[in-house]
């Protein structure tokens, strides 16, 4: 197993129901979102790439948030724009579920739980 | 009150920079006699412009009425009424290939000819009210029951009234003004020439759909000769394939290229060759078949051909799609939608046709909505402008056309 390096809680993994995203944020790190897809927690960031809306408006629709201002979507296990109008993807972080905390992690495997 | 003639123009219009990063002027600048202001709502709204186009456009200029495609055989007829000149048009084909339009008015009371929408060309058009006759080959009057009742100083006065007529490419065109000089040729020009060679019989397979929407026939128009609003609409536009509408790594698309070609424009689309779609994308890219070979000569997956004053020519992969966009009342159209494919050399090829021509026309209803949505905004006369981007060169070429039209400027 990587060795990982708890960076930073971003919340308590029970604010996050799974099918759910909140935006978190934390002094010195963009503005981020955590997504429950079935139970697996993912980071991205919470600013869509084609328009700069925050996603946390929008839909979790199976992996994909959909940003709630022109319908774009980006799948957050790795960020990749999948509908248009978005075409860029957006940065997607590590994390870790320790102690009911979704914690962001500095490797860059990450891991799940 | 309204100023047709002026458009307006607010303070110094500013546009895209130069040497900005992703903007240009690129059009602005090719074309600086199309200028760069609002344009008015007024236009899309006014009784009175809608009185000017119809006397000064569709009375003058030649129009398209169908192509051989609407003949049911190689004798035939159909009839094409025109609401917004308030004809009935009688368009026969006979033996020898010739194709003359007449008014589908009977010289006896006035009857409209012939009520079918087509069929096989008969000898003589009889009229079903009191059965006068005429030739199909040059719409003489030809017979007459009981015809020692009638006083006649000249008979040959009372044969059909002809319309001018002329083909190009299997398309058919009319001319209601008996004055005008301009010829078919003339009136297409360089667009008539682009193209004279264009393998339009390759496209036999053919769906129509008639779709009347409570909008401006420029709405109509403008709205679909635009790529603008393709990433952002609704649906079924966002999964419209990448590769033949490229979005930049912003997100969108972009004019390729855009010609002014006399009184009508062509543009293509910025497309993507090695486009890479998502899983749902390519499933649904499989529903716009290329048929394997691509057997049209086309430079672009995506070219859109306004023809003045009304029609579109478009090609988009292997297939072709055309609109008449019929104004019947200021708010009110008729968007005459025609699907073009390439016949099917198998079943499989059959499917995706079926395929092809249903996933366009549930596209072609989202913009039908947004029709609609526009002519209700532009009715409530909130605004009495609006504005155009360089994205949105055509619809200024298109409004610059119509104008000098309007102004006798007819080539
Ligand atoms: S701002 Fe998110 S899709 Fe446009
Ligand atoms: S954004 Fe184009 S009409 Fe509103
Ligand atoms: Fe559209």
């Amino acid at each position: 197993m990587t060795e990982t390096e708890l960076v930073q809680a971003l919340c308590d993994s029970a604010e996050v129901p799974e099918g759910e995203v909140l935006a978190v944020e934390r002094p010195g790190l963009p503005t981020l979102l955590v997504c429950n897809v079935d139970g697996t927690y993912h980071v991205v960031d919470d600013l869509c790439s084609h328009g700069a809306s925050s996603l946390a408006e929008g839909r979790l629709i199976g992996c994909e948030i959909e940003c709630a201002l022109h319908k774009g979507r980006f799948d957050v296990t790795n960020g990749r724009a999948t509908r248009r109008p978005s075409k860029k993807p957006i940065s997607s972080h590590a994390c870790v579920v320790r102690d009911g905390h979704v914690f962001l992690v500095n490797s860059s495997e990450g891991e799940t739980a | 009150m309204t100023d047709l003639q002026v458009r307006p123009s607010e303070t110094e219009p500013i546009g895209p920079e130069e040497d900005g990063d992703t903007a240009t002027r690129r059009w602005a600048t090719a074309y600086p006699e199309l200028g760069t202001e609002p344009i008015s709502t007024d236009r899309f709204i006014s009784e009175e412009f809608f009185e000017r186009e119809r006397k000064e456009v569709f009375a003058k200029s030649w129009v398209n009425v169908g192509s051989n495609h609407d003949f049911p055989s190689a004798a035939a007829f159909f009839v094409r009424d025109i609401k917004v000149l308030g004809v009935s048009l009688l368009v026969v084909r006979t033996d020898d290939g010739k194709v003359q339009a007449y008014h589908n008015v009977c010289s006896h009371r006035g009857n409209k000819l012939i009520w079918e929408q087509n069929g096989p060309c008969p000898k003589v058009f009889a009229c079903r009210f009191h059965g006068w006759g005429y030739q199909a080959t040059d719409g003489a009057l030809a017979s007459i029951p009981d015809e020692e009742q009638f006083y006649f100083s000249d008979k040959s006065t009372l044969d059909l009234v002809p319309v001018r007529t002329d083909t190009w490419n299997g398309f058919i065109f009319v001319n209601l003004d008996d004055d005008g000089t301009v010829d078919l040729h003339e009136h297409l020009g360089p667009l008539g020439e682009k193209l004279a060679d264009f393998p339009f019989e390759k496209l036999t397979m053919e769906y129509r759909y008639d779709v009347p929407e409570k909008a401006n026939w420029k709405v109509a128009l403008d709205a679909q000769n635009e790529i603008y609003h393709v990433p952002m609409l609704a649906p079924v536009h966002r999964f419209l394939s990448g590769g033949a509408f490229h979005t930049n790594d912003d997100g969108y698309t972009r004019v390729h290229t855009f010609d002014r070609l006399g009184l009508h424009s062509v543009y293509t689309s910025e497309s993507d060759d090695d486009f890479q779609d998502t899983d749902s994308g390519v499933a649904n890219a499989a529903t716009h078949p290329a048929f394997g070979v691509l057997q049209l000569p086309l430079e672009t997956p995506f070219a859109f051909h306004v023809v003045f004053p009304n029609m579109v020519l478009a090609f988009f992969n292997n297939s072709m799609f055309t609109y008449n966009i019929w104004p019947e009342a200021v708010d009110q159209t008729t968007w005459e939608i025609r699907l073009h494919y390439p016949k099917p050399t198998n079943l499989a090829e059959r499917v995706l046709v079926e395929q092809a021509k249903s996933r366009f026309r549930d596209l072609l209803c989202e913009d039908q909505a947004g029709h609609e949505a526009l002519q209700v905004g532009l009715t409530s006369q909130a605004r009495d402008i609006f504005v155009l981007g360089e994205q949105e060169v055509q619809i200024r070429a298109f409004h610059h056309n119509l104008d000098n039209y309007m102004d006798g400027v007819r080539r």
